[in-house]
């Protein structure tokens, strides 16, 4: 995509983005072992777009290639092949111009200056942004008055929880005033409740100040909370791109519940399921089944003929996010099968 | 006030940048001493103890005054450049393994800037720490001419740039292999023998003594020796003559380490080994 064709509202987009590892060059192993010996893939040809106003979670496994991804963007390693931009600029020739305008969360609090406090981390990378002093002081207030961490601004950052620090790394992210959000983890080390406030800012952030938000997590009840675009990478490649209502519209096959009256109905119930070439177990008097195709709820019962006269509750289980990952993840490793 | 900051982070000018990365790494080692009040205080008191030794080796030996203060001024040089020497290696090494070094490479300032800023203030305190010595020398009795301190302090300047860009190359090193101590301490080492901290380099057999005009800190030693001792053994270099190779050998060493470091961390970007 070039500049021209980019819409004013695409933040961040990333077109067959590439990267191999490889392994350090010969004349460098005189000196340090390498830690590759062959090398590895890490993307596989990425595309993405994230928009302003919108988050977008990266899922996968460890090793995915989502942290690779995120350094791409930030700066920190570069490209194979493809390419990337961030408000139309491009991530490996203006990475200076661009870190001006990302802000980048990494995944550990040691990233953080531990002996120094909440204001003086924020004063040293403000300075780096080029924020004058008068301007730094009132917006370092600001930040951390947007994460709730006023009354930390003076604490040694090593006597803080890990979902003040997490809050620290957010509210650092925050410090330029970016237009895009890249959060490694955030809530990686943080208990539930806190990853829940930690969360409920970041969303409130997008819509607010239309950021555009890149975020990685291994936590699926949060990624579902997000209520996100989802970017389903596994072995740096693309298994699924989109929102997740689609997600669950293309992959998910919910569960059905019936309760019936008698155990013998019951079995009589799983019968007539099977029949109709739906496999279905039986529990004392519920069956649960997996309806197949797109027929729906309805189709299924009208199958079960008389038999739906001794259905006394019906319920859909919705497929756990997990699980719906997993098959995606299952189709696309059998889909690589098949083409090799 | 609204997030979005357009009118606060603007462009700015290279010069913009080096103060800005200068002052943001000045104000942490600030943080740091504060956080470690005694450390500094100790150094200082540590300083004293090599002035001490050779003040008394002096009396047991009934060597000179004059010897004592050539002792004392080569040892307080060596050991004011050892910080612009060392302190570069140690802090990134630390940054490397805290994980604090990609925070500081993902703000928008030229990575050049960033060793030399990282610098600044051990460079300073590491000057302060060669000036303490002389005085507690001057203190025991050492001659030392006042007329010369401006001009020795202006050499040992030129020491310290020459000193930090020797330094960054130590910090590429650093970068691309992770280990730089062991290279490090072998010049540092190496320098105390080669620069003469002790004795004149024309102590030195001829076999070895080229490698002596190889590292600043001979010149250093030389000139500070003949702008602060009224009757210093001679060594064969003028005080014009090291002041001019210091000069040059600070303005290309520096260049040569900056792009060096430069191009050390696009490679270490390039193969993902900034962190690890």
């Amino acid at each position: 995509m070039t500049d021209t064709e980019r819409d004013a509202d695409d933040i961040i987009v990333l077109s067959g983005l590439t990267k191999l590892y490889e392994p350090t060059p010969r004349w460098m192993r005189v000196f340090a072992r390498s830690h590759l010996r062959e090398p590895v893939r890490a993307l596989d040809g990425v595309d993405l777009v994230v928009r302003a106003g919108e988050i977008c979670a990266v899922v996968g496994p460890n090793g995915a290639g989502k942290t690779t991804m995120f350094r791409i963007i930030v700066g920190l390693t570069t490209a194979t092949a493809g390419r990337g931009s961030v408000l139309g600029l491009d991530v490996e020739r203006d990475s200076e111009q661009i870190r001006q305008t990302v802000g980048w969360m990494p995944s550990e609090d040691r990233s953080l200056l531990m002996r120094a406090t909440s204001r003086e981390n924020l004063q040293l990378h403000g300075r780096l942004q080029g924020m004058s002093r008068k301007g730094l002081t009132a917006r370092i207030e600001h930040v951390l008055e947007t994460v709730d961490l006023m009354p930390q601004a003076d604490t040694v950052v090593a006597g803080m929880s890990a979902g003040m620090r997490a809050r620290l790394r957010l509210a650092r992210a925050l410090l330029p005033g970016p237009r895009a959000l890249i959060l490694d983890e955030p809530t990686g080390p943080v208990d539930p409740i806190a990853a829940y406030g930690l969360l409920t800012l970041i969303m409130e952030l997008a819509k607010q100040e239309r950021l555009a938000v890149l975020i990685s997590s291994h936590r699926l009840e949060e990624i579902e909370a997000l209520q996100s675009q989802a970017l389903l990478l596994d072995g740096g490649k693309v298994r699924y791109s989109g929102d997740l209502d689609r997600l669950r519209r293309e992959w998910e096959r919910p569960e059905l519940e019936l309760v019936v009256a008698t155990h013998q109905d019951a079995l009589a119930v799983v019968d007539g399921l099977q029949a109709q070439d739906i496999e279905a177990r039986v529990d004392g008097v519920t069956v649960r089944c997996r309806p197949t195709g797109s027929d729906g709820v309805g189709a299924l019962l009208t199958g079960l003929g008389p038999l739906t006269g001794t259905i006394r509750h019906v319920r859909e289980i919705p497929m756990p996010l997990r699980d719906l990952i997993a098959r995606v993840y299952a189709r696309g490793a059998d889909q690589e099968g098949a083409a090799r | 006030m609204s997030l979005a900051y357009p009118s606060v982070v603007g462009k700015r000018s290279f010069g913009r940048k080096v103060f800005h990365t200068v002052e943001a790494y000045v104000r942490i080692d600030l943080v740091e001493e504060r956080m470690f009040p005694a450390t500094s205080i100790m150094r200082y008191i540590a300083a004293v103890f090599p002035v001490l030794l050779y003040y008394f080796q002096g009396s047991f030996l009934d060597i000179s005054g004059q010897l004592f203060v050539v002792m004392v001024v080569g040892t307080a040089v060596v050991a004011g450049l050892q910080d612009a020497l060392l302190a570069l290696t140690s802090r990134l090494n630390f940054a490397m393994e805290r994980g604090t070094l990609e925070t500081y490479l993902v703000e928008p300032v030229p990575w050049a800037l960033i060793p030399v800023a990282m610098n600044v203030w051990r460079s300073c305190t590491g000057a302060l720490l060669a000036c303490f010595m002389v005085a507690a020398g001057w203190l025991l009795g050492a001659p030392i001419q006042g007329s010369g301190v401006p001009g020795a302090l202006l050499v040992l300047f030129l020491g310290i740039v020459a000193c930090n860009a020797l330094g960054t190359f130590a910090a590429a090193f650093i970068v691309l292999f992770k280990r730089g101590e062991p290279v490090v301490m072998l010049f540092s080492l190496a320098t105390a023998v080669l620069g003469g901290a002790l004795f004149p380099i024309s102590v030195l057999p001829e076999w070895i003594r080229w490698a002596s005009y190889l590292i600043p800190q001979t010149y250093v030693i030389s000139a500070v020796r003949q702008l602060l001792i009224e009757d210093v053994p001679p060594d064969g270099l003028s005080i014009g003559v090291s002041v001019g190779v210091l000069a040059v050998f600070a303005v290309v060493s520096f260049a040569a380490g900056l792009f060096v470091f430069d191009r050390a961390l696009r490679l270490a970007r390039r193969l993902g080994i900034l962190s690890i």
